[in-house]
């Protein structure tokens, strides 16, 4: 449907369509982010298909010291000059084997089990040893073995000798460390394969081989991006990639309070956690699905409220403060910009404490007398209200934002079309209908939709201004009804240690941002245009 | 304007007239749209002031509060033994609550990753704007993916990586979470290099610039303004971050960051009305420096916003 078709239909119509559209992109989204893994997974495949043809080709093509190149890495590149270069793939091959023998080879072993030796208890005198005798006297509990050892330890040996076992934690981190080391080092050796038959082939064509200068000439010039990214990378790897890799293989284990070090190790628990979570729970216990569709009911309610109020809100106080003949606009704008200006937990905080019991609010209301001195204010203390003061507060942090963005773009807008739908009698609404919000829709339009999804992971409002609470459906596991999905896995993980339901959260929470974050991409033109910027 | 003095007589009279009823009507018309007008800006100057009250008032009590002279919570809206500034001083020279040395940890933390992001966030995006490689789609692609995982989830694991490190609880372990990834933010600094013109690099290569050199001698002077505003953006994050470092530092009260330990403060069930005039004298000492930096950085902020989501 083109849009002036679109505007000839009767409001009722269009309002259909409207709805049917945003439905039908929702699903998009959905299909989408499912395409895009399936995608990405055929890629790869693909992708190692065409590494293991080139290297094919080379070893087809190559000569005795390219073919030897697949054993030891850079001998082509000896052999034809670039010995620095030749050395340096040398010894990263052999420091590689040494790691994979010595402890990586190991560490992708033990990943199969998480750990096999449990933690145990000898009988002891002084704790940091076993007591002569009691050598093959072994415990897995400690209230066993204590009974054990004072029963039959005599008068000396009554206490427990501590001998740990297994970190489980740390068994993943090293495996998935260790699996990270290995693929990158095959992708290593793919590209040294094929830089061998291709020095090969320079020489043997009499062109110009590099020598180590050129190299790191060219780390400042044609590959200046390698020495830009080698750094950043490395950080991302780290400290991203490795600990989300982590985290989200611990949504197959049972990894929680009672499964954790010293005392016990966690195991592959396959999908039960994902299956628990869709309310199919073996123990008949439903409460984690119960939470969750909970939760993201209001999640979802909440990241719609906060976007769309604080967002026509703030336009509209926009405009009246940029309206003809309003003086002191700097004044009123920087007015409601200090807000924005106090860091977040200070304003959340003092909010918090001025809703809560015998705060500032409460204070006032009894001053002038709206309240009795004995009774104390509730908001905070029912699902509905303290859901609504979340919103109203919301409000209050985040209308200054939209002013501050959508300032400079109403400013933008070409005068001349309101000065003709003026003389076209037009109303200040349908001035405001049909010029204004469309303008700022067009030009904000992705931004509505990473506000949406920054809504769904707002930790900031919720956590410091309620804190989950209040408490009151004991049908919740380990969150209160004003927790967002991303305070309850906070919860999960910091508090209750529930390291398994905590991922599973985390993935969900992904799975929901990339579907709203698919729509915002496809529908943003800038995006496929990013060449033509300047 | 018509000149009634080249017309016979009896016209003159008459278009004179029509004239002045003319001016007339056209004067009263303008006359009542004056003061309708009048009266809708008294309206939205009423209005104005009332939202700007409810927007500053909290602010301005959070001062009040803090120099109320009293430890607890309020019984009276004005207190019965006034103002004074002991809440400051108390919470300068606390033993409990080294504020000071907060400070001076989140101050050190702040430099450091100022100084390390800033250095990652212009070296990534320069990469991406300018520089032409393969898997460079790629490699956005994975960051915007990766940008979609809650940043925390991950956090667990950090602490245990550190853990395993042995730094676990340091501030050297905060420099690291609050900067080691940022070159995953270069966004907004990438949509900044993509207005320069590149017609600017490709004269300064004929002329035999290297890529290094481009880089150094022609798009970092002209990034003035977002070199301002990501070394002060990446300045304020320890300032107001609670999440990570709460869960890195623990129980390490020596190492608390300022956020951390103002919060600890208030959230103590047993030292909570001990301190609350103090956190909030805490709270407005933090306040003021990061206004002010707000402030300054407000229209890069903007920039940021709009210019940044609008090219993904």
């Amino acid at each position: 449907m083109t849009y002036t078709e679109y505007l000839q239909l009767p409001s009722n119509e269009q309002l259909k369509y409207r709805l049917k559209d945003s439905f039908s992109r929702l699903g998009q989204g959905f299909i989408n982010f499912l395409i895009g893994i399936g995608l990405f997974f055929v890629n790869l495949v693909r992708k190692i298909g065409r590494s293991f043809k080139e290297m094919g080709y080379a070893f087809k093509h190559g000569d005795i010291w390219t073919r030897l190149s697949f054993i030891f890495l850079g001998i082509s590149q000896i052999r034809r000059g670039q010995i620095l270069k030749g050395i340096c793939y040398l010894v990263i091959e052999f420091l590689f084997i040494f790691y994979i023998v010595a402890v990586g080879g190991y560490a992708i072993y033990q990943l199969r089990s998480l750990g096999v030796v449990s933690i145990h208890y000898y009988c002891s005198i002084d704790e940091s040893s076993i007591a002569a005798g009691f050598e093959n006297i072994v415990f897995t509990d400690q209230n066993a073995a204590i009974a054990y050892c004072t029963t039959y330890g005599g008068s000396e040996a009554i206490y427990t000798y501590t001998e740990y076992g297994d970190n489980s934690f740390n068994i993943m981190l090293f495996g998935v460390l260790a699996v990270i080391i290995t693929v990158v080092f095959l992708a290593f050796y793919h590209s040294v394969i094929k830089k061998s038959i291709d020095v090969q082939e320079r020489k043997e064509a009499h062109l110009y081989i590099n020598r180590a200068f050129d190299d790191f000439r060219d780390l400042l010039d044609k590959k200046f991006y390698v020495t830009l990214l080698l750094l950043p990378i490395i950080g991302i790897c780290i400290f991203t990639i490795l600990p989300l890799i982590d985290m989200i293989l611990m949504a197959f284990t049972n990894y929680n309070s009672t499964h954790q070090f010293p005392t016990a190790m966690f195991s592959w628990v396959g999908l039960t956690n994902f299956i628990n979570l869709f309310g199919g729970s073996h123990s008949g216990d439903t409460r984690f699905a119960y939470t969750f569709f909970n939760i993201l009911w209001w999640t979802l309610l909440w990241a719609f409220l906060a976007t769309f109020l604080n967002y026509f809100l703030g336009m509209i106080l926009a405009m009246v403060i940029n309206k003809k003949g309003i003086k002191f606009k700097k004044l009123w704008r920087t007015c409601f910009v200090l807000s924005i200006a106090m860091p977040q937990f200070v304003s959340l905080l003092t909010w918090n404490q001025f809703l809560s019991v015998s705060g500032m609010v409460e204070l006032i209301m009894k001053q002038f007398g709206w309240m009795a001195s004995t009774e104390h204010i509730t908001i905070l203390d029912q699902a509905y209200s303290a859901r609504i003061a979340v919103v109203l507060i919301n409000i209050w942090i985040g209308v200054p934002y939209t002013i501050l963005t959508t300032t400079g773009i109403l400013m933008n807008i070409p005068n001349d079309l309101y000065e003709s739908a003026q003389i076209d009698g037009a109303s200040p609404v349908t001035r405001y209908f049909k010029i204004t919000l469309p303008y700022i829709l067009f030009v904000t339009g992705p931004y509505l939709i990473t506000q949406f999804v920054g809504n769904i992971n707002n930790f900031n409002v919720i956590y410091f201004l309620t804190g989950g609470a209040p408490y009151n459906d004991s049908n919740y596991l380990y969150a209160g009804q004003t927790d967002l999905l991303v305070t309850w896995l906070y919860k999960l993980t910091v508090d209750e240690q529930n390291y398994s339901y905590a991922s599973v959260i985390g993935i969900m929470i992904f799975a929901i941002c990339a579907i709203f974050s698919l729509i915002a991409y496809r529908n943003s033109s800038a995006m496929k245009d990013e060449e033509n910027f300047a | 304007m018509i000149n009634t003095k080249l017309m016979p007589v009896k016209n003159r009279i008459d278009t004179e007239q029509a004239l002045s009823e003319a001016i007339q009507t056209k004067n009263r018309r303008e006359h009542s749209m004056k003061r309708k007008q009048i009266v809708t800006n008294t309206l939205t100057y009423v209005l104005l002031i009332i939202l700007c009250l409810i927007w500053v008032l909290p602010i301005v009590a959070v001062f009040m509060v803090s120099i109320r002279n009293e430890s607890g919570t309020a019984t009276t809206l004005i207190p019965l033994t006034g103002y004074t500034w002991d809440n400051y001083i108390k919470l300068l020279n606390s033993d409990t609550y080294p504020f000071l040395r907060w400070f001076g940890n989140t101050f050190i933390v702040a430099v450091c990753v100022m100084l390390i992001s800033t250095i990652f966030v212009f070296s990534v995006a320069y990469t991406m704007s300018r520089l032409r490689f393969k898997g460079r789609k790629g490699l956005m692609n994975i960051n915007l993916i990766l940008g979609m995982f809650p940043g925390f989830m991950s956090m667990i694991a950090v602490y245990n990586i550190l853990k395993a490190v042995g730094i676990d609880g340091s501030l050297i372990a905060l420099i690291l979470i609050y900067s080691a990834a940022s070159g995953s933010g270069f966004y907004i600094a990438k949509g900044f290099f993509d207005t320069i013109s590149k017609s600017l690099d490709e004269a300064a290569r004929i002329d035999g610039a290297n890529n290094f050199k481009v880089f150094y001698k022609i798009i970092l002077p002209l990034s003035k303004p977002i070199i301002v505003y990501t070394l002060l953006t990446s300045f304020m994050g320890p300032w107001v971050d609670y999440i990570y470092s709460s869960v890195i530092l623990r129980d390490k009260t020596d190492n608390y960051t300022v956020a951390l330990g103002l919060y600890n403060m208030i959230n103590s069930i047993d030292t909570y009305q001990l301190n609350y005039t103090m956190f909030f004298a805490g709270s407005v000492m933090i306040s003021i420096p990061i206004m002010i930096l707000f402030l300054l950085t407000q229209k890069y902020y903007v920039a940021g916003v709009t210019g940044g989501s609008v090219k993904g």
